[in-house]
């Protein structure tokens, strides 16, 4: 694009987000907005507080303290309390199942994925916001135009859908629409009725995102949960593809 | 060739000291599936290393104390993870001579999850995870 064309396409991008301001006066606008887009890995110090998301969280709460490597044993799932249903399918629960060509790729939601292990990949613009996982080549749509946050006829997905406002320097999004995966990894399920809050905070260099995502599952939790996850800002790396190949099992079975 | 398994407080405390800086599990669950409170040393000869998701495995020969070959294989974190820790695809080749260090599985079996590979020389394949926070 020559210095024409790019002014021109600045001019055009100008007027745009003009006019979607215009029409949503209770927007922040986009200057203000931190920008979260770059590569993150998770953090050494991934489950770490942020002292000021923490006091964003609802009172009684339960942290999970799993966030990244580490994971609970059989029957352990860091002080959420189950409804009756999801205890009975935890306790049914065979690890051996995992290990099998049907299951052994299945993808997990945004409830196991976003905390897990695999860095993510984040793109904003005014209205939107793309977040890749490597986990499982997952995408995430995030709207930040103040559209529906329950419309009619959305399928359930695992990534859901999600909408994002900000509150000051915090991105805070909810995601519904969710179909069933896992919670812990280790036999909890969240239902479709699962909702997630997560808001999403820059470190003051910019280096670090911080995060805090809760869990409200009225089919199979009787408390609220949340994760802390931290992620450390890495230039010039991509997430790279997961390609889950299930015959992986077949070497595990011999 | 000698087979070595260790478990020992040291080994415990030092996995506890790294707890951070576990290789990257999720996938299967690694806590009912591996037993972390116990680490173990195997040496032996690589027969097959598979690169793929959602793990990848190394299946090598291990000589054992009473002159027997035993079969074993170590699941290794995701390549992708690997991959940015320095291993290739091509990292490991039929007939190198490795030591393999890792969590055991708790079903009593052959299998492990690995920690850190080291060549017969010493030398480490890719960046070990307690070294290197990032990249």
């Amino acid at each position: 694009m020559n210095a024409r064309g790019l002014f021109a396409a600045l001019l055009l991008s100008a007027a745009l987000t003009a006019c979607t301001s215009q029409s949503q006066p209770q927007a922040q606008s986009q200057a203000q907005r931190p920008d979260f887009s770059g590569f993150w890995n998770l953090s050494r110090n991934a489950g770490e507080h942020d002292p000021a998301l923490e006091k964003l969280l609802p009172e009684g709460t339960v942290e999970m303290k799993d966030t990244g490597a580490a994971e609970f044993g059989p029957m352990v799932f860091g002080g959420l309390e189950l409804t009756p249903a999801a205890a009975a399918a935890a306790r049914d629960w065979k690890p051996e199942i995992e290990m099998t060509l049907e299951r052994v790729c299945r993808i997990p939601s945004i409830v196991y994925a976003v905390q897990g292990p695999f860095p993510i990949e984040i793109f904003q613009d005014t209205n939107l916001m793309v977040m890749r996982l490597e986990y499982f080549d997952m995408t995430r749509v995030i709207f930040l135009d103040g559209r529906d946050p329950n419309p009619e006829g959305m399928p359930n997905t695992k990534t859901g859908y999600s909408v994002g406002h900000f509150e000051g320097d915090v991105l805070v999004v909810t995601t519904t629409h969710l179909k069933e995966a896992t919670i812990t990894n280790n036999g909890l399920e969240h239902s479709d009725q699962m909702r997630v809050i997560e808001r999403f905070r820059l470190s003051e260099d910019g280096k670090t995102l911080h995060a805090t995502q809760e869990y409200e599952d009225p089919v199979m939790l009787e408390n609220r949960g949340v994760r802390y996850i931290n992620w450390t800002r890495v230039d010039g790396d991509h997430v790279h593809a997961y390609d889950c190949d299930p015959t992986f099992v077949e070497e595990y079975a011999k | 060739m000698l087979t070595r398994i260790k478990t020992s407080t040291a080994a415990i405390a030092l996995l506890l000291s790294l707890a951070t800086a576990l290789p990257v599990l999720a996938h299967h669950s690694f806590a009912v599936f591996f037993d972390s409170e116990k680490m173990i040393t195997m040496e032996g000869v690589v027969e097959q290393f598979q690169f793929r998701n959602p793990h990848g495995l190394i299946s090598f020969t291990v000589r054992q104390p009473d002159g027997k070959s035993a079969k074993w294989r170590a699941e290794t974190n995701s390549p992708s993870i690997l991959e940015r820790r320095g291993w290739k695809r091509d990292s490991l080749k039929a007939g190198d001579q490795i030591k393999v260090e890792g969590w055991p599985a708790r079903d009593g079996s052959n299998y492990m999850r690995m920690r850190s590979v080291v060549r017969a020389d010493g030398a480490p394949v890719g960046v070990p995870f307690e070294t290197t926070e990032q990249k």
